[in-house]
């Protein structure tokens, strides 16, 4: 049996993104970082949902759906009420592309205490905690972001 | 510490005798009125800062400085006397601009903290940010013991041992983005409705770090396996040790205790939560952290 299918295998058309026009294959890419963080930044996910949760002294709330739509955060459903985040304090919160520019910048600053994990298939940043200094209170950064879901 | 009593003693006195008597200790060294918080606005580069609001940050400061007594020596960075000069840089996060920011030969009065405060766009929603500074300092071995523990002797220069803390201040900075929408109450005195976030309520947050909640080495000292220890802060709590965040910086989320000098429940002001449309004044248990931290604290007062 095997020595029949091979031969049929061979004659059959090249695979192609577009199944109608096998004449004409588009280039596809694949990539798979040693850095798990390249993942994302190899990828441009730009649209997609995120689950937040993160430990401030502030009074938006914690626990949330964050919606990404071209790149920029579209809405922020508080899980524990189920309501939407009044679009004002949308600003309080940010894609995954800023998060990953706001890591860098606080790693340049010598932080006090550094710890940041990485999803490691899609490279978003699943564990941060960032305390820029150990004298002050309620600079840290520290969130959980899982369940992203790539629209 | 006598001449602390004797002003005491003279504000017993008739009022013109002792507006005299007040009035000459106040320009005398090393006499000092009392626990003073002085803010130093030179930072506010982005003026977040009106007379309204100064008044209300002080509104804050007044009820630190209602209950804490300890005497500290006066910073005075000058000629040591032994041909070199004692030097004292403090050191914070400038609250304009979020950069190290250098103070140099700062002169911290006598029973005074100096805090640095200011507004900028803190990220997020975050409403502020505070604590102690640092410094770098040389001259004689009693210069640095002065600007290192201000004469209290629970203060570890090194750092390790601290039972007592007793820094030369700090600094605050305060959200001014529109992601914050504050309430600025002219009378903190009472309690009205309110929307927005509660500019008076986080100002006592923030003068607490300064005073080294989650801060001082003498706070971390008495945290094991994620509980504070400390025996005033446990007799508060019901015998009962308390939890804190993660980081130690708070106390856990949702804690709750009694407004100082009274019998309202209200979940403590050093934990990690602020709602909007809320005040939350400091409590007792708020209190005995001071205390436990080192801390002198007298008699409740409400605030």
């Amino acid at each position: 049996m095997r020595r029949i299918l091979l031969p049929l295998l061979l004659l059959l058309p090249p695979m192609s993104a577009d199944a109608n026009d096998t004449s004409k294959p588009v280039v596809m890419q694949a990539f798979q970082g040693l850095s798990a963080r390249d993942n994302w930044e190899r990828n441009p996910h730009e649209h997609y949902r995120y689950t937040l949760h993160r430990q401030c002294y502030c009074p938006t709330p914690k626990d949330v759906r964050v919606e990404v739509v071209a790149g920029q955060v579209t809405r922020v459903t508080d899980l524990a009420s189920g309501k939407d985040v009044a679009p004002r304090l949308l600003s309080a919160y940010a894609g995954i592309d800023e998060l990953l520019a706001r890591i860098d910048a606080a790693v340049q600053r010598r932080p006090d205490s550094l710890r940041i994990e990485y999803d490691r298939h899609l490279g978003y940043p699943k564990r941060v905690y960032i305390d820029p200094s150990y004298r002050v209170a309620d600079d840290e950064t520290d969130y959980r972001i899982e369940d992203v879901t790539i629209l | 510490m006598s001449d602390l009593k004797d002003l005491r003693s003279a504000k017993r006195l008739q009022p013109a005798f002792s507006i005299v008597l007040l009035a000459c200790a106040g320009t005398l060294p090393g006499v000092a009125l009392a626990f003073n918080i002085s803010f130093d606005y030179r930072f506010d580069s982005n003026n977040f800062f009106d007379a309204a609001r100064k008044s209300i940050l002080d509104s804050a400061a007044a009820f630190f400085e209602s209950r804490i007594t300890d005497t500290l020596d006066a910073i005075e960075p000058g000629p040591s006397g032994f041909g070199f000069d004692n030097t004292f840089t403090a050191k914070i996060t400038n609250p304009g601009t979020g950069l190290a920011q250098d103070v140099v030969d700062l002169t911290v009065p006598a029973d005074t903290l100096i805090v640095f405060v200011g507004g900028r766009s803190l990220g997020g929603s975050t409403l502020g940010q505070g604590g102690p500074g640092a410094y770098s300092a040389s001259g004689t071995q009693t210069f640095i013991d002065t600007v290192s523990t201000r004469g209290e002797p629970g203060v570890d220069p090194n750092g390790i041992t601290d039972t007592d803390f007793a820094p030369w201040g700090g600094a605050i900075t305060f959200d001014n983005d529109a992601s914050t929408n504050w309430y600025f109450d002219n009378d903190t005195t009472t309690d009205e409705a309110f929307t927005g976030a509660d500019f008076y309520s986080v100002a006592l947050h923030e003068i607490g770090h300064v005073l080294g909640i989650g801060t001082a080495d003498s706070w971390d000292n008495k945290i094991v396996n994620g509980q504070f220890t400390g025996a005033a802060s446990v007799a508060a709590n019901g015998g009962n040790t308390i939890a804190t965040t993660a980081d130690g910086g708070h106390w856990a989320a949702n804690t709750q205790s009694v407004i100082a000098g009274t019998n309202t429940a209200q979940e403590a002001a050093m934990d990690p939560t602020i709602t909007l449309g809320t005040r939350k004044r400091f409590t007792e248990l708020d209190v005995a952290g001071l205390q436990d931290i080192g801390w002198e604290i007298q008699a409740d007062s409400a605030q």
